[in-house]
This record gives C-alpha cells, structure tokens and sequence, in this order.
C-alpha cells in the first residue's frame, strides 16, 4: 500500500480540523442579524401569502430609508424551532412573527423583544386599537396588528353545484345546525357520498372549530390566545371545557361522523390536505377561515366561481362567536440594532394603503374594515370577511386587565391530552367518556394555573383568579377597550 | 512485531547506534495511529459525545428554549417522567413495535437471502435490487405516498379491497389500526438491509463444508438445519442488535405517516421527544432531554440484556 507522505497527511488533518471548526462556527457575529447581508435588516415570518404586500412596503421602505429588508418565510410548523435555535445562537433576525410559543408578556419580560417608535401619523391612525399587555407594555408600543380580531376558523363552504344537485338553493346555506344535518342527508340522497371534510388529523384546527361552536351555542368565553389554558369561561373565570355548549359543539360535529357524512379520508388529513379533497369534489361542505377564498383563488381558480360561504351553523342560526384583541403579528427583537427603522416599517405597516394590499392577499381579513371597500377582491372574499365582520364579537382578554396574566400562561405546563387531543380522541372514538375527560382536563388545567399563580406571585407578581371573571360580559355583546 | 524483532536483534548485537535509529522507527507508526484517529475522536466527541453531555445537563434544568433562562431543578424532570402517561405509553409503542417488527424483519430477511443466495436461482441480482430499492427511498417520501395508498377514501389497497366486499379499512385514522399499518410499511421499508445482512453472513459459510455435507448425504434441510444456521449463529446477535437500533429510530416514517396520531396510537419515544422540545405549543427542552437521556438508557440496558441473553444461549447450546 502507498504511504502517505508525514506533511501531507497532517496538512490534510489541519485541513480538516480548520473545515469542521468554520462549520460549527456562528454565520455571523454580529447580534441580529441571522445571514445574509449585514447592511440588511432581518425580517422572519410565516405568512407566506403577504408576499406581494410586504414585499411593496419593503421596497418603499428601502427607497425612503435606504435599508434592504431580507424577508425568510419559514412554515409555521418549523418557524418555532427556527426561533429558539436563533435566539440561543445570538441569531435573531431584526423582525419575527412570534411563533415561539410563549406569550409576548414573557418575551417583553426577558428582553426577547424590543418597543419602538412609530411615527405621529401612526400613532393616530392606531389610537384605540393598541391594547396594553397586548400590543404596548408600560406604556410604550412594542407591535401593531395589522389583522382583525373580527375572524373564526368555522365558515361554512360549499360546492354549489353539489348543492343544486341536492336540491338546495346555494345562495341560502343552511344556519342551523339541524339544517346542516338535513343538507347532508340530502347530499347523500343526490350522490355525494359523504358530503363534509374535516381535518380530524390537524387537532389544532379542530379544536378551533370546536371553540367556535361552542360560542355559537351561546358560551361566553374569555380568551388569551387559542390554546386551551388561555381559554376560560369569561363569567366565571373557570376553564369551561365540560360546560352544556362545548358538550353540545361535540355532539353536533360526533353526529356528522356517526350519520356517516364525514369522508372517512378526514381521519388523517391536515386543514390543507382537506381543502384539497373538498376543492377536488370528493365532499361538498368544508370548514375554514376566509384565507380558505385566497388559497382557492391562487390553486383551484375555476372551482372557486361555483363556492358559496355562511357562517359557522349554530343551535340558534345567529353563528356569532367572538375573539379576543388581535395580537401585533411583528416583534422587533431586543438585539436587533436597527429599531429606529423597525419603528419606520411598522408605521407604514398602518398606513390604508398597506391594509388594502393586504385585502388583497385575500388571507386574515386587515385590521382596517374600510380597506375592503377599495381592495379589488372576488366578491366570495368580500362576502366572507363582511360575514365576520358582521357576527365575531370582541371577547375579554384577561391579559389586558393584568399584563401578569401572560406570566401564568406562561408559566404552565402544557397538559396532554389537551382540548385538541380530546376532539380528535372523541371524534375518532378513543374516548368513550367524554363528560368524564373534559371535566378531569378543566381540573388538571385549574390545578396547574394555581400552581402558576403562586410561582408569579412568588416572584414579586399580583395576580388572581379574579383577573379572569368578566361577570358583565354577555354573549353577542364587544367587549372594548373602554369596558376594562 | 516478529519482523521488527529480527530487524532489530542483529543491530543490537553490533552496534549501539543503530539500535538508537530503531527507537523512532518503533514510535512512528504510534503517532500516526493518533493522527488518523484525531478526526474521528474529534468528530465522535463534538457531534455524540458533546450532545450526550450537554442533554444529561439540560435534563436537570428548567429550559422552556427561550433565551438562556435556565434554571437548575435537579432530578425534577426525572420525577415528572416517572408519574407521566404519555411517557410510558410512548415507551409501551416502541417496545411493540421492535417485538412486532425485528423477528418479522429478522426472519422474513434470512428466508429471502436463503433463497436469493441460492446460485441456481434466476434473476437473483434483479430481485435483490428489487428488495433493496424501498431502502434508498426517502423515509419522508415513503410516508407520505403509503398515506395515499392506504386512503381509506381512494387508496389502491381499499379498491382492492372493495373487490372483495370488505373495507373501506382507515389504517391511519383509526388507532385501532395505525400502529400496524406503520409497522407494516416499516419492515417493507427496511426488509432490504436485514436481507443485506444475512446475504453477507451467508457468503461465509464455506462452500467446501455444504459439499462436504452433500456427499455424506444430506439433503437441503439437514445442511440448512447442521451447517448453515449453526455457522450464521455469531451474525444473528450483531444482526438482531442493529436492526432494533433502528427499529428505535422509526421518527421520519410516523411522523410523515400519522405525526403520532390519531390519539396517540402511533407515539413512539422519539416522537414523544420531538413534540415535547419543538411540536408543543409550549416548548420544553428541559423535559425533552430527560425523557431522551431516559430513552438513551433503556435502549442501552436493553441492548446489554440482549447480548447476555443470547450469549448466554449460545453458551448452553456449545455446551450440549
């Protein structure tokens, strides 16, 4: 065998020693900025379908300030690990949507994220819509929404043309959920075998539904975010998730299965695998937000001509849920050194042009209601996100009361199986007991926000059960910023 | 050594300089084991060793993965492990699965290189490769397309069974069901790298000793049953071995297949691992290494049992 020679085989183990060291070595050293071009500011986000109104905004911004935005779209599922690994590598980008999972008190708390300065004009345009412990902390802006809170998860879509062959008139969905039974009987009855699509896989978007539901039979909840340990009922402040209208939201979606009008593919698809099934004509009915309008118009442009849309079916035909203020999507991180210009993109971010791009996008409806009526949109996206506007109410935020609120939720630990395993175990038919399940899941949830109370307050915190009982709020009525 | 010995005696004998020049030469060699092995202790120790450390020590914090605020909780997350449902029940997963799937892919792979070893058969280089070729997949791919085949709605496998009168069968929907369709597409999945294995152990056995055996009259049974298995025995220990650890590292196949759903039917140990460090809504890192560190030596005690069961067998079997 040929030897190699003593100097090469060292330069070639130096070699490789320099190769793995600059490998493990950070991209950048500079705090903020994740990659790329250091004269640039890092923007992450997850909305992939924002990219022609940001990318507008962006380019406005560079011509004005003379700063390039480099946008990275992560999907929503690995955006969260995205974020930690960077922030535990000093990597943060300039700007990210926060999909760490935690709630923003927290990150204001640690310094994960940073208040800026938003222009006079900005200012004005936002007065009544920043909501402290939500949007501003102690007083000072840390991010704007640019989404309405007025939106579900829970419209109602359908295939007119499976409709008309049903003998139904499109125009006229059913509101009730007694009506919606008799539509898939008579779905059945033309020839659609199995009229509705659910994503029984997808437990997030489940239990959503579910929520929705449960208000559209008249709960009153109180709401910090969408995951269950944000989710009380607002007049008492207990969690709610055994109470006669979640039992009702149950029994109404486990009378679908059971009448065998779910395609029985539903079991293991996801929100879009299921938009793909309904888009394809395999099931006639599916539920969605109104992002469902801008998803069609972009993948199935010649089904969307023949799709109706109402609101979510409920015992009473009124469907009115509500939600929470919406959160600020944008958050400038504590590291970044460009919060001057952050300031400077998040006021164009309120400016009405920005809101009518974003109408445009056909994705979360904007958080200004007049947008639409300049936005050149398909009227099935209007007729959606005029339907929410109409029949979503403003839910108490217990967060906005006491900012410490975000503490204890983030302070608990999770409890498995959650609300959304709970649906999809019911609807599958793992959990026989559900009475029983949802009582022991309020419990195990109480228990652990006690817990969490006591180690906020240990830590020099003043907060109570009480900061979760809005005993004034009714449903169907706002709760504004005024009635805190 | 011995050569080195009779280089090395004549010169000692004659002259005392030159059995100074035979010092280096003996060092050489040492030095440059500790050269080329330099890498691979580096890269052992930056990308398994280095992590095996660091999740012993985040397995005693309290590491929710934002920024570094980490503190210090002992054994904390061990207790909570103990007194935790999924945690069991996503061990009780992984346990059925390798009691399921290794003898399935152990035996079905020793049947198919008994049979694709036999020189007389045709097309045997073809239907090796045809065995092989799931191994090269991409597990991601695979998962997702067997999610189409066994649709309950319009899979291939429910037209057919439809045919029949029978179905439509939800073999990932239902939990009833799910963790044998993924074990199903597991070992069809993997079958190919045992059938390599076997294929391997069995070019071992000498040619010479099945002759031998032919000509005293043995029939293919009887040379199986006194020459072929007996000679295989050392492999099947190292073969049971490394197709468990691998059976351990099913993630990508139920994760592209059922995520671990529905219910927690299909929750196996690495997926429980992953959810609790990235998938939960409330990340917890801290948790997540300690069912890992957990996880790490229950594969580890299992694999020692493993070894001193079967050596042990062996042992009795010499004995008789």
């Amino acid at each position: 065998m040929e030897r190699i020679p003593r100097r090469d085989a060292l330069a070639l183990f130096a070699a490789g020693v320099a190769l793995t060291a600059s490998g493990c070595a950070r991209s950048s050293t500079r705090g903020g900025v994740a990659h790329g071009d250091a004269g640039s500011l890092q923007w992450w986000d997850h909305f992939d379908p924002l990219k022609s109104a940001l990318t507008g905004l962006f380019d406005e911004f560079e011509g004005n300030a003379g700063v390039a935005v480099e946008r990275t779209v992560y999907n929503p599922d690995s955006m969260g690990q995205a974020l930690q690994l960077a922030e535990g590598s000093d990597q943060l980008p300039d700007v990210f949507t926060n999909l760490f999972g935690a709630p923003s008190a927290s990150l204001v708390d640690r310094g994960t994220v940073a208040p800026v300065e938003l222009s006079d004009e900005a200012r004005r345009r936002l007065e009544g819509s920043l909501f402290e412990g939500v949007h501003t902390f102690d007083g000072k802006t840390f991010t704007v929404p640019i989404f309405s809170h007025r939106q579900n998860s829970t419209l109602t879509w359908a295939n007119s043309s499976l409709l008309e062959k049903a003998g139904h008139e499109p125009e006229d969905l059913p509101s009730t959920w007694d009506g919606f039974r008799t539509l898939c009987r008579d779905l059945v009855a033309s020839g659609t075998e199995h009229p509705w699509v659910a994503p029984l896989a997808h437990s997030d978007r489940m239990q959503e539904h579910l929520v929705d539901l449960a208000q559209s039979a008249g709960q009153t909840l109180a709401m910090v975010g969408s995951s269950g340990n944000g989710i009380t009922d607002a007049r008492t402040g207990e969690f709610p998730f055994a109470s006669e209208a979640f039992l009702e939201a149950f029994t109404f979606l486990h009378s679908l299965i059971t009448d065998g009008f779910m395609l029985p593919a539903s079991t293991s698809l996801d929100a879009r695998e299921a938009r793909v099934r309904w888009a394809s004509g395999e099931a006639a009915i599916f539920f969605d937000g109104p992002w469902n309008a801008g998803v069609l118009n972009g993948q199935f442009g010649e089904f969307m001509k023949g799709v109706r849309v109402s609101g979510p079916p409920s015992p009473d035909g009124r469907g009115l849920t509500a939600r929470p203020p919406a959160d600020g999507q944008f958050w400038c991180a504590g590291t970044s050194h460009r919060r001057e210009e952050v300031g400077e993109l998040f006021s164009l971010l309120t400016r009405p042009e920005f809101a009518v791009a974003l109408a445009e996008n056909m994705d979360q409806p904007p958080a200004d209601p007049h947008a639409l009526d300049r936005a050149e949109v398909p009227a099935l996206y209007s007729r959606a996100v005029r339907l929410l506007e109409k029949n979503v109410r403003t839910a108490p935020s217990p967060v906005v009361r006491n900012p410490a609120v975000g503490s204890v939720i983030a302070e608990m630990n999770d409890i498995r199986p959650d609300l959304g395993d709970i649906t999809q175990g019911y609807l599958g038919g793992d959990i026989d007991d559900l009475g029983k399940e949802l009582t022991r899941f309020n419990d195990r949830l109480s228990a652990e926000r006690d817990r969490a109370i006591d180690v906020v307050n240990g830590a020099g915190g003043d907060v109570s059960v009480d900061d979760w009982i809005f005993e004034e709020y009714r449903s169907g009525d706002d709760f504004d910023v005024t009635d805190y | 050594m011995t050569s080195m010995s009779r280089t090395t005696e004549p010169e000692a004998a004659g002259a005392a300089p030159a059995a100074a020049r035979t010092v280096p030469r003996r060092r050489r060699p040492s030095l440059w084991i500790y050269v080329f092995l330099a890498p691979t202790v580096v890269l052992f120790g930056m990308y398994t060793v280095w992590p095996s450390v660091s999740s012993l020590v985040y397995s005693t914090l309290e590491w929710r993965g934002l920024g570094l605020e980490r503190s210090f909780t002992g054994l904390e997350n061990y207790r909570r492990l103990l007194t935790d449902p999924l945690f069991w029940k996503s061990l009780w997963i992984t346990l059925l699965i390798i009691v399921v799937t290794v003898p399935l892919r152990v035996g079905a792979g020793l049947l198919l290189a008994l049979v694709l070893n036999n020189p007389r058969l045709p097309l045997a280089g073809l239907l090796r490769t045809a065995f092989f070729v799931p191994v090269v997949a991409t597990t991601a791919i695979v998962g997702i397309v067997m999610g189409f085949v066994l649709d309950p709605s319009a899979g291939p496998i429910n037209e057919v069974l439809s045919i029949f009168g029978a179905g439509p069968v939800d073999f990932l929907g239902s939990s009833r069901t799910s963790l044998w369709a993924v074990m199903g597409v597991h070992v069809w999945k993997w079958l190919g790298v045992t059938l390599i294995y076997w294929l391997a152990a069995l070019q071992t056995v000498p040619r010479e000793l099945l002759e031998a055996a032919e000509t005293d009259g043995a029939g293919p049974a009887a040379r199986l049953r006194h020459v072929t298995l007996p000679l295989l025995r050392p492999f099947a220990v190292i073969i049971v071995v490394l197709t468990i650890i691998e059976t351990m590292q099913i993630f990508d196949l139920v994760v592209t297949m059922t995520g671990g759903g529905p219910f927690f039917s299909t929750l196996a140990t690495e997926v429980y691992i992953y959810d609790t460090a990235f998938g939960a809504a409330r990340p917890d890192l801290g948790y997540a290494s300690a069912i890992g560190v957990a996880f790490g030596v229950l594969t580890v005690l299992l694999m020692v049992v493993l070894t001193l069961v079967m050596r042990l067998a062996q042992r009795r079997q010499e004995q008789r």
